[in-house]
């Protein structure tokens, strides 16, 4: 396997998005800093957390804290787009953690594949040991085991992209209070920009009592998301 | 009659056409034209004959043979598996007449169906959720 370019080191800007991510936020960036030498900052944008979030971030001297501008999971992630000084944007939550060479894998794929704009990866779901919720969801008819394998995962923990990615797809759409990932993929899709899919698994993906309940209107905007690229690829095919 | 073949098929109406998405499979489908009412009302367990009055009531131009139009659209419902037969009480509707002149003109109910975004969508825990909570199934 040929070795990665040394252009590669400390090339990539990590962002999170955390608001009283203090329970886990530590482990999520040690995972992240396993890739050290190809990272060159990380950028927490902080949404006010309540909690120790700042005083455990500010223990990394890797790590630069923003206080959030505006309102919303799409607005903190432009934020660290338009904050990152890295020509490569990788993302994280608090909550989740990185294989130990999540990096290098995705690194090599660009380096493989210069035209190719974004790499994605497997993920999988494992129960946090220390949260009985996690437990209780497990047990739980209906729980769905096949997260729990590692799966094609397009999230935003496992993608890491060249900055131009999102001057050709753009940044997250702030009107969408979440899938807002899925509408930068939906656009990344219709817009034919080359990606990449590694088949290691890089991300795994923390299940805890905090992560189980989401607001009935998440599939509105979803909705919203799917039914812009319609239009899109209505007004392509009719022109 | 039919109903939803599950909590993982949801819709929404946008714009005028209304976005149907089967969670489960990671597959999406954009209903337009009559679709949108016929969707509503074939999906919430109205028998045939009550959605017969409900077009007639709602549309102007109905086709005579508007009964059938049902059918088979309900069919490519069930295909798609977004609905499924089942026994049991109606579900009562009565749609009052619009005023003369205010029909919608009837037209043919659209059907698209979208596999494109199959691996963001199919394991995507964030928009499945039910009491128990992610990452059950809905």
């Amino acid at each position: 396997m040929p070795d990665i370019d040394p252009k590669f080191l400390g090339s990539v800007a990590v962002i999170m998005a955390v608001r009283n991510g203090a329970e886990f936020l530590k482990s999520s960036i040690e995972s992240v800093l396993q890739s050290k030498k190809y990272i060159k900052e990380i950028i927490i944008v902080d949404g006010a957390s309540t909690d120790n979030t700042i005083q455990i971030a500010q223990q990394f001297a890797e790590v630069t804290i923003r206080p959030q501008l505006d309102q919303g999971i799409a607005a903190a992630y432009n934020q660290g787009i338009a904050e990152a000084t890295a020509d490569l944007i990788a993302f994280n939550s608090y909550d989740d953690l990185w294989s130990d060479n999540k990096l290098e894998i995705q690194l090599r794929l660009l380096q493989e594949q210069p035209e190719v704009q974004f790499v994605v990866g497997r993920a999988e779901q494992f129960l946090d040991a220390n949260t009985s919720h996690a437990a209780n969801a497990a047990a739980l008819p209906g729980f769905r085991t096949e997260l729990m394998r590692p799966h094609v995962a397009f999230i935003m923990e496992t993608l890491l992209a060249r900055k131009t990615a999102f001057d050709i797809v753009g940044r997250f759409d702030t009107n969408l209070k979440t899938a807002e990932d899925v509408d930068w993929f939906a656009r990344a899709r219709d817009l034919n920009v080359p990606s990449a899919v590694a088949e290691q698994t890089i991300v795994r993906k923390r299940i805890h009592g905090l992560n189980s309940h989401y607001a009935q209107d998440n599939n509105h905007f979803l909705m919203m998301a799917l039914q812009k690229s319609i239009v899109r690829k209505r007004a392509k095919s009719s022109n | 009659m039919w109903k939803r073949t599950g909590a993982h098929i949801v819709s929404e109406t946008i714009e005028g056409e209304t976005i149907v998405v089967n969670l489960l499979e990671g597959v999406y489908y954009s209903i337009t034209g009559s679709g949108t009412s016929l969707w509503a009302w074939i999906s919430s367990g109205i028998p045939v004959e009550s959605i017969v009055h409900s077009v007639d009531a709602t549309y102007s131009n109905v086709p005579q043979n508007v009964a059938d139009i049902v059918q088979t659209y309900a069919q490519q419902l069930v295909d798609e598996k977004l609905i499924e037969k089942f026994e049991g009480p109606a579900t009562q509707v009565t749609t009052e007449p619009a005023p003369q002149g205010q029909k919608i003109p009837f037209s043919e109910p659209g059907f698209g169906k979208f596999s494109d975004m199959e691996d963001v969508l199919k394991m995507d825990p964030i928009h499945d959720f039910d009491e128990s909570g992610w990452p059950n199934r809905v």
